[in-house]
């Protein structure tokens, strides 16, 4: 199963969250940029489902 | 403020708005009766007036009979909203480009501004400040490309802060470093790799930057870090 990460997005002031099981951080923020586009903030990934670390683009 | 009227920055500016605006066909809407003639009756402007209203209303029914190229408004109207407007013009006409002229200098307003997808925006006191917003929109506008200036840019882009309590204890810079880089995306593994240092070691600036944070979990703990403008990882 992919690793989980937590894709932190800011709307109309206000924190959510929303957790993506993808390949790495990269393919995170990818997504995440994808669907949120400017309201993404940040990813964190599940410890203990991480994989090597990837830069965001 | 005193406007200088003899200056030459503002001589050159009417001159470069007659040449930026020599094809344009404009619809000018304002709640401020007194600005929206001064700029309607404008030399350079006055000829590529279509219309020109007071209300949301008005100046959507004048962009829908009169097709201008360009909408110019202000945030405050009459009645209705111009950024509002904005958005109703963008639905009904796509080509029609905006420029919006913001009253309150608020990180909201320029958000919803943004968010409205507005061609240009500016504030209202750059007006007469000889930095040229005005002229530049214009340009920017007549390039198919949008014009926000840097301190809107700023603004706009900044974490709005929540009601935040004071931090008890600040963070260290290390400790920042090691929340940095899990709010890219990294595992911890992944961080002490990346800063040559023990996982135990990353293990023990996670907990103390979470006390500190008052944060529950790693998630939380990126959240108030981002609220608390400690870190922003979007713009790595």
């Amino acid at each position: 199963m992919p690793p989980a990460y937590d894709l932190i997005i800011l709307r109309d002031g206000e924190f959510q969250t929303k957790t993506v099981q993808v390949a790495n951080a990269k393919e995170a923020w990818r997504l995440g940029r994808e669907q949120y586009s400017d309201c993404m903030r940040g990813v964190v990934c599940h410890e203990g489902s991480a994989v090597a670390p990837v830069e965001p683009s | 403020m005193e406007l200088l009227l003899d200056s030459r920055i503002l001589k050159g500016a009417v001159e470069q708005a007659a040449q930026l605006l020599q094809s344009r066909r404009i619809v000018v809407c304002m709640g401020d009766r007194l600005a929206l003639m001064c700029l309607c009756l404008t030399e350079p402007i006055r000829p590529v007036v279509l219309g020109a209203a007071t209300t949301e209303d008005e100046g959507f029914e004048l962009v829908r009979r009169t097709k201008p190229d360009l909408l110019i408004c202000s945030s405050d109207l009459e009645t209705g909203y111009g950024i509002d407007l904005i958005k109703r013009v963008h639905a009904e006409s796509p080509s029609c480009q905006s420029l919006i002229v913001l009253v309150r200098e608020t990180q909201a307003v320029v958000r919803e501004a943004m968010d409205a997808y507005a061609d240009g925006v500016m504030f209202k006191s750059s007006f007469g400040t000889g930095r040229g917003d005005f002229i530049q929109a214009l340009q920017t506008l007549a390039g198919g490309q949008v014009y926000y200036p840097e301190e809107i840019r700023r603004l706009g882009s900044e974490t709005p802060r929540p009601q935040l309590s004071p931090l008890v204890e600040p963070l260290s810079d290390r400790e920042i470093e090691v929340v940095s880089l899990i709010a890219l995306g990294l595992s911890n593994q992944a961080v002490a790799d990346q800063l040559l240092i023990s996982i135990e070691t990353v293990k023990t600036h996670v907990v103390n930057a979470t006390g500190k944070l008052g944060a529950q979990g790693r998630t939380q703990l990126v959240v108030k870090a981002i609220a608390y403008g400690l870190i922003d990882p979007s713009v790595s």
